[in-house]
């Protein structure tokens, strides 16, 4: 009986002390998403009297997912990480660089960082304070930007325990020397376009090392402020990880790279078919994945993974919305695709975009090349033409142009994807010339970039060949987004904190002219959103010429 | 100097302090001996002085401009296309510059027009609220009906986006436009303007709500009002 009181005595101390225990994942919940341990929105007044709750606003809106703060709107909004909480202000000038000397800001939010504010390690009081009631640990009142948050005792605590970590965990993939970087390629994938990119990223890779290397040998030598911030100096090893065979193995695969050696971030790369896995893996890894050269990104993006384009999707949305305004009603359109991914996901696509038109819209898919010609046959043999054909041929691209220059006038409007417009030949017969169109989610060909320019120089300057400029400007920006990225998180090795700077500052004039326009924003994992339907024109300049403006789909991402 | 804004060259807090004890010595006691007119006088000017200070009092800036409002036609949340021209100039109008995917700034901005828009309403009932997406490519009217469903907008809350050639024409009309041709450098603008014509009172930075309801009081006041063309 006595054992038996003692055994309820501790269960239940056991259970009072496990009740108290503050729960660091439901205060990381309630710093990124504002919700209470029982699911409730918090509440909150800002500027003195503005009611709102959590859907609205929550910390990690402004502090961010890092905890590194942020600069919107003239507004400094500053790092909460545990260090930066838990210790005495001191002002960094390393870590304020950006803010002071790159960023275009208001001279009030100059003289905000420039001020040399005092103040005390918080202590949990007068953090919760800080919290609920906006007063500064030496009793002065915050800016009233900083909401005043109704939290009761135990969501407080366990916020409090979770901004004690906040910032504390380095990063896989970087020590004080190196920082570790993963390229993917897979199997399949045309050999020139994937040299031609890791050529690139290997003479970038070079040329940052070089720099690198030679600061590091002066360390306080210090143009420019060097001295401050050769702290985060790194010299980069960027590995290539290929990917072979079934894409259902390609996880094993990227788990073995990542165990052999983590990478702090994974740069471009490109693989046949879809990005999904390699999406998934980064997500699973918590890695930020930058620009990846796909045509398929995962229909659903994630919060590590940034896309220059939705790919096909995007330019069968932009097609179906260029249509929907020539439509008249009673029209044909065949559409003809792949049986793979590179052919059903524009083709569903397309079939959702349209929407309820009053066309007849009918899908021929094939799976091989046996497949495609029995397609396009009875497509000849037809007695009236369709008004309109949809061509998605994945790998078949090649086919589908010898097949469309024997029979040119195999409907009253061709359209075929961006993918196949290098395989078209310099001439084209008229009969064909007027009635195709590409689709194009990219800047059309002459238009005016002038860091193209800067681009094309430094590639040829490192004894480049340009056989694929596209791709190879394209990974240029992901290499600089990284480099700049990593020259502004100093040495705060945060992944999130590289995440928050590419979403910033991705607008910034670092776009290589490849597309009309590269931006992101706070959760935008798109840079480019919109494409040109094309034509042909052998009297023009370029081979493509713009037949409609920027086209942007209301997409469902 | 000259660069820094009025804000900061005001140094408040000491002067206001001060001002605050005497206002506290004069006001407080109202029942001293007769003070004679002199004295009354001051008891009224600093009675004006010492009213209460909202939290966000001194820390927007004001100026006027005036707008031609560029002849454009945007898309509201619902994917119907609206004339600006008419919608701004022909009526009573608040407008801020937003994007969907903001963090920091616009949900404090959108948040204070909900926190307002009643109580401006009941003021000056052809008053119209016009947030316009400076990201238009990204903020597709579904975005934007979310976004306004969020803050619970309403009524004669109008949500616009559109071509973002068109919409940095009205961001360059508005003096708007941010610096950097990046769109996180974007300011806290508001602009107030009560009644038809065409100038604007354009505060920069972030109002708590009786700020907002006074700064638009204020507009509405018969001299200012005559000046606003």
């Amino acid at each position: 009986m006595i054992r038996r009181l003692i055994f309820l005595l501790a269960g239940s101390i056991f259970c009072v002390v496990a009740l108290a225990a503050p729960d660091i994942e439901l205060g990381k919940r309630l710093y990124e998403q504002g919700l209470t341990a029982d699911g409730k929105e918090v509440t909150a007044v800002t500027q003195g009297d503005i009611e709102f709750s959590s859907s609205q606003f929550s910390c990690a809106n402004c502090h961010r997912r890092s905890g590194y703060g942020s600069s919107e709107g003239g507004q400094f909004v500053p790092p909460i990480t545990a260090s930066y909480l838990f210790n005495k202000r001191e002002w960094h000038r390393s870590y304020l660089f950006d803010k002071m000397f790159k960023e275009e800001q208001p001279a009030s939010f100059w003289a905000k960082i420039r001020q040399p504010r005092v103040r005390p390690a918080f202590t949990r009081e007068t953090l919760a304070r800080a919290i609920r009631e906006g007063v500064d640990p030496n009793g002065k009142p915050m800016d009233p930007l900083m909401p005043r948050f109704r939290i009761g005792k135990e969501d407080m605590d366990n916020l409090l325990a979770y901004l004690a970590t906040l910032g504390t965990q380095v990063a896989p993939g970087v020590d004080d020397k190196v920082i570790h970087i993963a390229t993917i390629v897979g199997d399949g994938v045309d050999p020139g376009k994937r040299d031609a990119m890791l050529a690139t990223i290997e003479a970038f890779k070079d040329w940052m090392n070089l720099d690198t290397r030679g600061d590091l040998r002066n360390p306080r030598f210090s143009p420019h402020y060097r001295s401050d911030l050769i702290k985060g100096y790194r010299l980069w090893d960027i590995r290539v990880w290929r990917l072979h065979g079934d894409p259902a193995s390609w996880p094993a695969q990227l788990d073995a790279y990542y165990r052999e050696q983590p990478v702090f971030a994974v740069l471009s790369g490109m693989v046949q078919g879809a990005w999904t896995p390699i999406q998934r893996f980064c997500h699973q890894h918590e890695v930020p994945c930058l620009f990846p050269i796909t045509d398929q990104p995962a229909p659903r993006p994630d919060y590590y993974t940034f896309y220059l384009t939705r790919g096909l999707r995007l330019e069968a949305d932009a097609l179906a919305e260029s249509l929907k305004e020539q439509l008249q009603g009673g029209e044909t359109i065949v559409q003809l695709h792949a049986a793979s991914g590179a052919g059903q996901v524009p083709a569903q696509a397309f079939r959702a975009a349209l929407g309820d038109q009053k066309v007849s819209l009918q899908d021929r898919a094939f799976s091989d090349e046996d497949g495609l010609k029995k397609q396009l046959e009875a497509l000849v043999a037809r007695k009236k033409q369709p008004d309109y054909l949809v061509i998605w041929p994945g790998r078949h691209g090649g086919e589908v142009v010898d097949w469309l220059l024997a029979h040119p006038a195999i409907a009253g409007e061709i359209y075929l994807p961006s993918s196949i417009a290098a395989a078209l030949p310099e001439k084209l017969p008229p009969a064909l010339e007027e009635r195709l169109y590409v689709t194009w989610p990219y800047e059309y060909p002459g238009a005016y970039h002038p860091r193209a320019f800067r681009v094309r120089a430094w590639l040829r300057s490192r004894g480049l060949d340009i056989p694929y400029p596209r791709i190879q400007f394209d990974t240029y920006y992901a290499l600089t987004i990284l480099q700049y990225g990593l020259a502004h998180i100093v040495d705060h090795f945060s992944r999130d904190y590289l995440i928050e700077y590419i979403e910033h500052e991705a607008e910034n004039a670092l776009n290589p002219g490849t597309y009309p326009r590269l931006s992101l924003g706070p959760g935008q994992r798109f840079a480019s959103r919109g494409a040109y339907i094309m034509r042909r024109n052998s009297l023009d300049r370029y081979p493509l010429t713009r037949a409609s403006e920027w086209i942007v789909p209301d997409s469902g991402d | 100097m000259k660069n820094i804004p009025a804000t900061f060259r005001m140094s408040p807090r000491g002067g206001s302090c001060a001002i605050a004890l005497a206002c506290a010595a004069l006001l407080v006691a109202p029942g001293a001996p007769a003070a004679d007119d002199e004295l009354e006088a001051i008891r009224a000017q600093l009675s004006s002085v010492c009213r209460h200070k909202t939290p966000t009092e001194g820390r927007f800036k004001k100026s006027w401009l005036h707008v031609r409002v560029p002849d454009v036609t945007l898309t509201n949340r619902y994917g119907k296309p609206v004339e600006l021209a008419p919608l701004i100039e022909d009526h009573s109008t608040v407008v801020q510059f937003i994007f969907t995917t903001c963090t920091t700034i616009c949900p404090v901005l959108t948040a204070s027009v909900r926190k307002v828009r009643e109580q401006l309403a009941e003021l000056d009932p052809d008053l119209r609220f016009v947030s316009i997406s400076i990201d238009p490519e990204q903020d597709t009217p579904r975005r934007l009906r979310n976004y306004a469903k969020r803050f619970g907008a309403s009524g004669r809350w109008t949500f616009l986006t559109g071509d973002r050639h068109d919409i940095m024409h009205v961001l360059k009309a508005f003096g708007a436009y941010y610096p950097g041709n990046n769109k996180m450098y974007h300011k806290p603008y508001t602009f107030l303007k009560a009644g038809k014509g065409s100038r604007f009172e354009r505060i920069d930075g972030l109002m708590g709500g009786a700020d907002f309801v006074a700064e638009y009081r204020r507009l509405m006041q018969p001299a200012i009002a005559s000046a606003k063309r």
